[in-house]
């Protein structure tokens, strides 16, 4: 499984200076945080943001005889940089991604924009389809806040075999509601299943290709 | 001759505003036990108005009443602390006549104070604070201020709480100290009036939460900003046309500051949206992660008390979250006074930095482009 998240980024300054920054705070292993760059090119960079967590960790046995660990944990974050597109791509993020984004704020002297995406999912996922050139069936899908009546809401998945987009229709009928999140399932050119949601991620349920990769982003109505 | 004391006395009326006016420390599990402590049970489901009034009819002694009084009592948590720099070195002793002096005419004050290092010198203050308009068992607030006085090379520094009292207190010491050196005192405080331009006020803000040592940036959480309204003041000599221009800007809306609250405030959208038309920040909150052990988060604010004009910058410590088997705890925990104290100084240290820095670059930007006009 491989998850995407794309961010709104808008870099005040080149991916050649950005990297010239970010090597100034690189992790060579000795520090507890930095970034290790995998690939610069005009319009866009490869890069790991990486921390060191060194902690002890304290056990006891049955008897109360306490040992103790010296434990040394990485977490890291791959990101692509881009001038063009979203501008941040996060592959696989943590969930506390502000350390990272407070570096690279720092790296641009506090002048980086970066915000949430709010996508229209439908929009997204037939756009996939079409620059696939695959159809596939949605066999997933989540709605949120579909108003049942004056100040009641419903949160629903929607779950089938088949393609649930009838039935979804069926069951909104012009109710006000948000689509979420919506599962495609393509079986063509092999089997997979790509879930998009409406703040801006794709999650493959297996690592996914450069072209396909290329496809959903540049799919991406911004 | 009679006690003094005994003049003095609160009626029940008293009592009763005392115990009513303040809901959030007196709350109705408070009044059920101040009752309990008198062997009087009381239905939990009573109202917090009739718990007060039959509360404020039994008889209160003195200490009865003071007990109250220390239940309402504000923490001195969320005080922030400003401090003040000497151009003039003083040692302990020299210090500590000074304060004997300051408290033989200080009468209404009382002052304690104690060496705490070859260096440092700690004076604390407690006065009273009068507020007329509150109910009379809590006109006269009694208040304590702590003055940490430090000797860093030939100056000295003065650490003191982000009140006019405290600075009232400071002005008395420089006259005390002036008479004693047989010299002018500057009091210098950490201001931006040398910097006049949104974007070296914000630099100042921005440079300081991204270089404490040991201690870099996480998360911005709180920010304030504000429009800087001397630039408009300065297009006054255009056009005569201006004056219709003017009076219609005034009919619309204008925004003079904004208050953010959020994460990783400095990143987003809106922000840059507003440092693009003009806005500067007056006052952050941010959470900053110490890069060595014990690798705590902590969570610190610091801003101007005038924003418009950059005057008395106050700063103060919210907390800490401790590192602990490889996770942070939930919610922040005070930081002992300790700590505290090393937070500050290197809180402090890295504005003086920070200020000087800016105030020669902004001098020599300045320089620069005299040469230019010159040339």
């Amino acid at each position: 499984m491989k998850r995407y998240r794309w961010l709104k980024a808008q870099w005040p300054i080149s991916m050649r200076v950005l990297a010239k920054r970010l090597r100034v705070k690189a992790f060579d292993g000795e520090q507890v945080e930095g970034f290790v760059l995998d690939r610069v090119r005009d319009d866009f960079l490869d890069a790991r943001f990486v921390e060191k967590i060194e902690y002890d960790d304290t056990v006891t046995d049955p008897f109360g005889v306490e040992a103790s660990f010296h434990r040394v944990e990485y977490r890291s974050c791959e990101f692509k940089a881009a001038v063009a597109g979203p501008g941040l791509e996060l592959v696989d993020a943590p969930r506390g991604v502000q350390t990272m984004i407070s570096r690279l704020a720092e790296a641009t002297d506090f002048a980086l924009a970066i915000s949430p995406l709010s996508v229209n999912v439908l929009d997204w996922a037939s756009e996939v389809q079409r620059r696939l050139n695959e159809v596939g069936i949605v066999d997933s899908l989540q709605l949120g806040a579909m108003e049942l009546a004056s100040n009641v809401q419903a949160k629903a998945v929607i779950k089938g075999s088949v393609d649930v987009l009838g039935a979804t229709q069926a069951l909104v009928h012009g109710k006000k509601h948000v689509i979420e999140k919506v599962q495609i399932r393509f079986m063509r050119p092999k089997r997979m299943t790509v879930l998009l949601t409406n703040n801006g991620v794709a999650r493959f349920d297996q690592e996914p290709s450069e072209d396909l990769l290329s496809i959903v982003r540049s799919s991406l109505p911004l | 001759m009679r006690d003094p004391g005994q003049l003095y006395f609160a009626t029940n009326k008293e009592i009763h505003d005392l115990l009513f006016s303040a809901k959030q420390k007196v709350t109705e599990a408070v009044l059920l036990e101040l009752l309990r402590d008198r062997g009087i049970f009381s239905s939990p489901a009573e109202s917090r108005e009739a718990l007060v009034q039959y509360l404020s009819l039994l008889p209160h002694d003195y200490a009865d009443v003071c007990g109250i009084l220390e239940r309402r009592e504000a923490s001195k948590r969320g005080e922030k602390t400003a401090t003040i720099s000497l151009n003039t070195e003083l040692s302990p002793d020299e210090l500590k006549e000074i304060v004997s002096e300051y408290q033989k005419t200080e009468v209404q004050e009382v002052v304690r104070a104690h060496k705490k290092s070859e260096s440092e010198f700690v004076m604390h203050v407690t006065y009273s604070e009068f507020d007329y308009s509150k109910t009379r068992l809590l006109q006269r607030q009694d208040r304590d201020a702590e003055l940490v006085f430090t000797k860093v090379g030939g100056r000295t520094e003065i650490r003191i709480p982000a009140t006019d009292r405290a600075r009232a207190m400071v002005d008395k010491l420089r006259e005390r100290i002036e008479a004693h050196k047989k010299a002018v005192v500057q009091l210098e405080e950490i201001e931006l009036t040398g910097l006049t331009s949104a974007e070296a006020r914000t630099t100042f803000f921005t440079r300081l939460i991204s270089s404490l040592p040991d201690f870099p940036l996480m998360t911005v959480s709180r920010l304030r900003v504000a429009h800087s309204t001397s630039e408009q003041e300065d297009d006054d000599f255009d056009m005569d046309g201006d004056d219709v221009d003017e009076a219609e800007e005034k009919m619309l809306g204008v925004v003079e500051n904004v208050a953010l609250s959020g994460e990783n405030l400095v990143a987003s959208e809106m922000y840059q949206e507003l440092k693009d038309k003009g806005f500067f920040i007056t006052s952050i909150t941010w959470r900053a992660k110490q890069n060595v052990h014990p690798y705590a988060i902590i969570e610190c604010d610091a801003g101007f008390e005038d924003r418009q004009a950059g005057k008395k910058f106050r700063y103060s410590i919210h907390g800490a979250l401790k590192f602990k088997n490889g996770a942070y705890t939930k919610n922040l925990r005070p930081v002992s006074e300790a700590e505290k104290s090393t937070l500050l100084a290197m809180l402090e240290k890295t504005a003086r930095i920070v200020l000087a820095q800016l105030l020669a670059e902004a001098a020599g930007a300045g320089a620069d482009s005299g040469a230019e006009t010159a040339v």
